[in-house]
C-alpha cells in the first residue's frame, strides 16, 4: 500500500497576531496559512489591520503577541533571512533624488548581493518584464504613477523572492495600469510564485486572486476560495433582468412575489435573487414574469459579485 | 547596460548610491564652486600681500574658507540623510535587502567623507602656492588639512548619527548636548595645553596621550555609526550593547592614558565625558521582546551568557553597566590620587558618589513611574530636575548648613557643589548614604524583576534558537 502523499506545508503561516499602537488595537488574533503557489487577495475597509499584518510578515514592525512564520522562518527572531523569501512592495514609497531607473535597480540590485554578471541578467529581465526598458535613462523620481509601481515591482522581483507581500498595489493607477499591473501579478502567478496582495477593488482581485482572505476591525472574518465565495450558497440564484420601458415595473412585480428579492436596480432592471437555485425555480421565474407581462428583454444568472460577499460577510458578523 | 561598472562590487551599495546621489547634489556641487571661488579671491589677494610679505591675514582667511564647507556645509548636509530617507518610506525597502542597519549608516558617512576627501584635494594647488608665495611651512598646512578632514569625519560621523532621528527637535536638542560637550572637551584641551592646574604641557609630547587620541578617534566614528544604527535596527538587532562596549573601551583607553601620562589625568576626566551619555542611554533603554538581541553574545558561550547581563538593552542591564563603568571610575581616580584622605580628597570622593547617584536616582525610579518608552528620557530628566531643585532649596533654607550638607552632599546636583562646602563629616554621610542606597537597591530590586525574568526567559530562548541552528548547519 503507497504511502498518502504528505500534506503540503504552509509558506506563510499566521498565528494569533496582535498588534495595538496607543489604544488602538489594530490586529486581534489573526491566524491563517497560506500554501506554495496560492495568490491571496487581502481584503479589508481602511484601518482593519491589512497594512499592519504586512508590515509584520514583512519584518518591519513587530507584533505585540503572536508569531508569523516564512518557510517555517520565524519574522521576529530571524528578520535577516526572511528578507531574503519575500518581496515587499508598500502602498506608498519615495524615490531617490538624482537616480536614473537603471541606476535605482542597480543599487538594489547590490544590495540584495548580486554580484555583476548575475546582476545585469536580472535587471535586464526585470525590466523587460515591467516594461521599464526603455525608462532606464529616466530620472526615478520623475515617473508617473503606474511607471513607478512598476518599478517598484521590478525591485521586489530583483532577488527573485518565493513569497510578493503587495499592499495595495492598485492604488492610484489608471484603468490602463491597473491593467497592466494586472496581468504582471497573473504572470507572476504562473510562474509559481506565491502572492499575497491586498486592494480596495474587490473585482480586481476576483480575477487576480485563487483565496480571499477578509479582514474586519483586525480579525479575519472569511478565508476561503474566491470560487467558494461567488457560489456561496447552493440555496439561492441571483438573476439580472432587463426589461422593455419603465424599468420600476420590475420592482413592482418583485414587490408582489415572495421568495423573490430585489438586489439592486439599473436603467435597464435590476438583480434579483431567488430563494432557490434550482433551475427548474429559475425557469419558473422567468415563465412567471412573461406570464404577468413583465417585458423582459435580457434573463441570466450571474455569479455573486465580491462586493456583495464581503458585504453579506460583514453583516454576518 | 553597463551601469554595473562605474563602481566596483567590491564597494559597498550604500556607498555606491550616496556618491551617485552625493555627486550630483547641491550641496557639493556649490560646496565646490563657493570653495574654488573663494581660494582664487584669497590667493589674489595673497599674491598682493606677498608684495608687502605680510601673509597673516590670507592665511587666516584660507583655512576659515577651507573649514566652512569640510567643518559645516558637508557634515550639516547629512543631517538630513536618514530621517529623510524614513520620512521618504524608503529605507524600509533598503531594510529588506541584505544590508544591515551598520551598514547604511556606515555607506552614508563614508560616502559624506568621500566628498571632504574630494573637496580638500581641490585645496592642494592653493597649499603649493601658498608655499610659493613663502613665509609658509607646507608640512603644518598639509598636516592641518588632513586634521580638518579627520575633524569633518568626525562632526560628519555625528550628524549622520543624529539624523536617524526623524524629529528635528530631537536633533537640535541632543545636536546642542554634543555641541557644548565638544566645546567643554576643546575648552579642557586648551586649558591642558596652553597651561593649566596640572601645569605647562605639550599633549603632543605625551605619546599615551597621542596614542589614546589616535585610537578615541576611530572609536568615536564607530560608536556615532552605532548610535545611528540603533533607531533603524531590527528589535532583534542589538547596538545598544556595541555602544555599552565603545564606550567602556573609550573611558578604558583615556583612563590608561591618563595613568600612564603623569600631566594628563585629564584624560580620565575626558572618558568620564564620554562615557556619561551612554550610561543616560543605557538606564533609559526598554528591556528587550525579541530572544534574537541575545544571539551574539550566547553565540560566544558561557562567558557571552554572563556579559549578556550588561551589555543586552534595557534599564535593568543599564544600571548594572552603569555600576560598572563607576567603579572603574573609582579605580582611576584611587589609582591616580585623587581620592587620598585631605579634605579636597574627600570632596572628590563625594563628587564621584553624586555622578553615580546622579546617574541612578531617576533612573530607577523613572521606569516606575511608566512603562512608556519615552518617559524613561523624559523621568530620566524630569527627576533629575526635581531632585536639584529639592536638595538646591534644601541646602539653601537649612537653618544648620552643614547638616544639610551632611545628609544630602551625595544627592547628584550638590555633589558638584561640595567643593564649596567646608564642614564636612563623614561618618552622617556614610549612614545616609547606606540608607539612599539600601532604598534604591530595594527600589530596583521590585521594579527590575519582570525585566530579569523576561531577560532569563529571552536569553534561555536565543540559546536554543542558536543550538537549532548549529543542529542545522551540522545537518547541511
Amino acid at each position: 500500500m503507497s504511502e498518502p502523499p504528505p500534506l503540503p506545508v504552509p509558506i506563510i503561516s499566521v498565528r494569533d497576531l496582535h498588534r495595538s499602537f496607543g489604544g488602538v488595537q489594530a490586529v486581534r488574533g489573526v491566524s491563517f496559512d497560506v500554501y506554495p503557489g496560492q495568490v491571496v487577495g487581502f481584503i479589508g475597509a481602511n484601518g482593519a489591520g491589512k497594512t499592519t499584518t504586512m508590515r509584520i510578515m514583512a519584518t518591519l514592525d513587530m507584533p505585540d503577541a503572536g508569531s508569523i512564520e516564512i518557510s517555517g522562518t520565524d519574522v521576529v527572531n530571524f528578520p535577516t533571512e526572511v528578507r531574503q523569501m519575500i518581496g515587499w512592495m508598500p502602498d506608498s514609497y519615495g524615490s531617490y533624488e538624482h537616480m536614473t531607473v537603471l541606476e535605482y535597480l542597480d543599487f538594489f540590485g547590490r544590495a540584495f548581493g548580486l554580484r555583476r554578471e548575475a546582476r545585469e541578467k536580472q535587471l535586464r529581465e526585470v525590466m523587460e518584464f515591467t516594461d521599464l526598458a526603455e525608462l532606464a535613462t529616466r530620472p526615478a523620481n520623475k515617473l508617473s504613477k503606474g511607471q513607478n509601481q512598476r518599478l517598484c515591482l521590478a525591485r521586489t522581483l530583483l532577488h527573485d523572492p518565493q513569497v510578493l507581500i503587495l499592499d495595495e498595489p492598485a492604488a492610484g493607477l489608471d484603468p490602463k495600469a491597473r491593467i497592466e499591473f494586472k496581468n504582471l501579478v497573473r504572470l507572476l502567478a504562473d510562474r509559481g510564485k506565491t502572492i499575497f496582495i491586498s486592494s480596495h477593488i474587490l473585482s480586481e482581485l476576483g480575477e487576480m486572486c485563487d483565496t480571499m482572505l477578509f479582514i474586519d476591525a483586525g480579525r479575519v472574518v472569511h478565508f476561503g476560495s474566491a470560487e467558494s465565495l461567488r457560489t456561496h450558497s447552493s440555496e439561492e440564484a441571483l438573476i439580472d433582468i432587463r426589461v422593455a420601458g419603465d424599468a420600476g415595473a420590475l420592482s413592482a412585480w418583485v414587490a408582489m412575489n415572495p421568495g423573490i428579492v430585489l438586489v439592486d436596480s439599473h436603467r435597464e432592471g435590476g438583480r434579483v435573487r431567488l430563494d432557490s437555485a434550482d433551475p427548474q425555480a429559475v425557469a419558473a421565474c422567468l415563465r412567471k414574469m412573461v406570464a404577468d407581462g413583465l417585458p423582459v428583454t435580457d434573463f441570466h444568472r450571474e455569479a455573486r459579485r465580491l462586493e456583495d460577499a464581503f458585504v453579506d460577510i460583514l453583516k454576518a458578523q | 547596460m553597463n551601469i554595473a561598472h562605474d563602481f566596483p562590487d567590491s564597494l559597498s551599495p550604500m556607498l555606491v548610491k550616496e556618491l551617485r546621489q552625493g555627486m550630483r547634489s547641491k550641496a557639493l556641487i556649490s560646496s565646490l564652486f563657493l570653495l574654488q571661488g573663494l581660494l582664487i579671491l584669497n590667493a589674489i589677494v595673497g599674491l598682493a600681500a606677498a608684495e608687502e610679505g605680510d601673509l597673516t591675514g590670507t592665511t587666516a582667511l584660507f583655512w576659515t574658507i577651507l573649514s566652512l564647507p569640510l567643518l559645516l556645509i558637508l557634515p550639516l548636509s547629512a543631517l538630513g540623510g536618514i530621517g529623510n530617507e524614513i520620512k521618504a518610506n524608503t529605507l524600509d525597502l533598503v531594510f529588506l535587502t541584505r544590508l544591515t542597519a551598520r551598514r547604511i549608516v556606515l555607506g552614508k558617512w563614508i560616502a559624506v567623507v568621500a566628498q571632504s576627501v574630494l573637496l580638500a584635494t581641490t585645496v592642494l594647488p592653493y597649499i603649493a602656492l601658498r608655499y610659493y608665495l613663502g613665509g609658509v611651512n607646507i608640512t603644518a598646512d598639509l598636516v592641518s588639512a588632513g586634521a580638518l578632514v579627520v575633524a569633518s569625519a568626525m562632526i560628519s560621523a555625528l550628524t549622520v548619527a543624529l539624523s536617524s532621528y526623524p524629529s528635528k527637535v530631537v536633533r537640535i536638542f541632543i545636536g546642542i548636548g554634543f555641541f557644548f560637550s565638544l566645546q567643554m572637551l576643546a575648552g579642557i584641551g586648551a586649558a591642558f595645553i596652553v597651561g593649566g592646574r596640572f601645569g605647562l604641557i605639550s599633549v603632543w609630547g605625551a605619546w599615551p596621550v597621542v596614542s589614546a587620541i589616535a585610537l578615541l578617534i576611530p572609536l568615536f566614528i564607530v560608536l556615532m555609526i552605532e548610535v545611528g544604527s540603533i533607531r533603524i535596527a531590527p528589535a532583534a538587532e542589538n547596538h545598544a550593547g556595541m555602544c555599552r562596549l565603545l564606550a567602556l573601551l573609550a573611558l578604558v583607553i583615556t583612563g590608561a592614558a591618563g595613568l600612564l601620562s603623569a600631566r594628563a589625568e585629564w584624560m580620565i576626566i575626558l572618558g568620564q565625558v564620554m562615557a556619561t551619555p551612554f550610561c543616560i542611554a543605557a538606564l533609559c533603554e526598554a528591556p528587550p521582546v525579541v530572544p534574537g538581541v541575545f544571539r551574539p553574545l550566547v553565540r560566544r558561550g558561557p562567558a557571552g551568557r554572563i556579559l549578556a547581563v550588561i551589555f543586552t538593552p534595557g534599564w535593568h542591564t543599564g544600571v548594572l553597566y552603569v555600576l560598572l563603568v563607576w567603579l572603574l571610575l573609582w579605580a582611576f581616580w584611587q589609582q591616580a590620587g585623587w581620592l587620598d584622605g585631605s579634605a579636597e580628597g574627600l570632596r572628590r570622593r563625594l563628587s564621584l558618589l553624586g555622578f553615580g547617584a546622579s546617574l541612578l536616582i531617576p533612573a530607577i525610579i523613572a521606569p516606575a513611574l511608566s512603562r512608556k518608552r519615552i518617559f524613561y528620557y523624559i523621568g530620566f530628566f524630569g527627576l533629575s530636575l526635581v531632585i536639584f531643585l529639592v536638595t538646591g532649596v534644601l541646602s539653601e533654607v537649612g537653618s544648620d548648613h552643614s547638616e544639610w550638607i551632611n545628609a544630602t552632599a551625595f544627592l547628584p546636583p550638590l555633589a558638584l557643589f561640595a567643593p564649596g562646602f567646608e564642614s564636612l563629616q563623614a561618618a552622617p554621610q556614610l549612614i545616609w548614604m547606606g540608607f539612599l542606597v539600601a532604598v534604591i537597591a530595594v527600589v530596583y530590586w521590585f521594579k527590575s524583576r519582570a525585566a530579569w525574568q523576561q531577560f532569563v526567559k529571552l536569553r534561555a530562548l536565543a540559546l536554543s534558537h542558536e543550538r537549532q541552528n548549529n543542529r542545522h548547519a551540522a545537518r547541511n
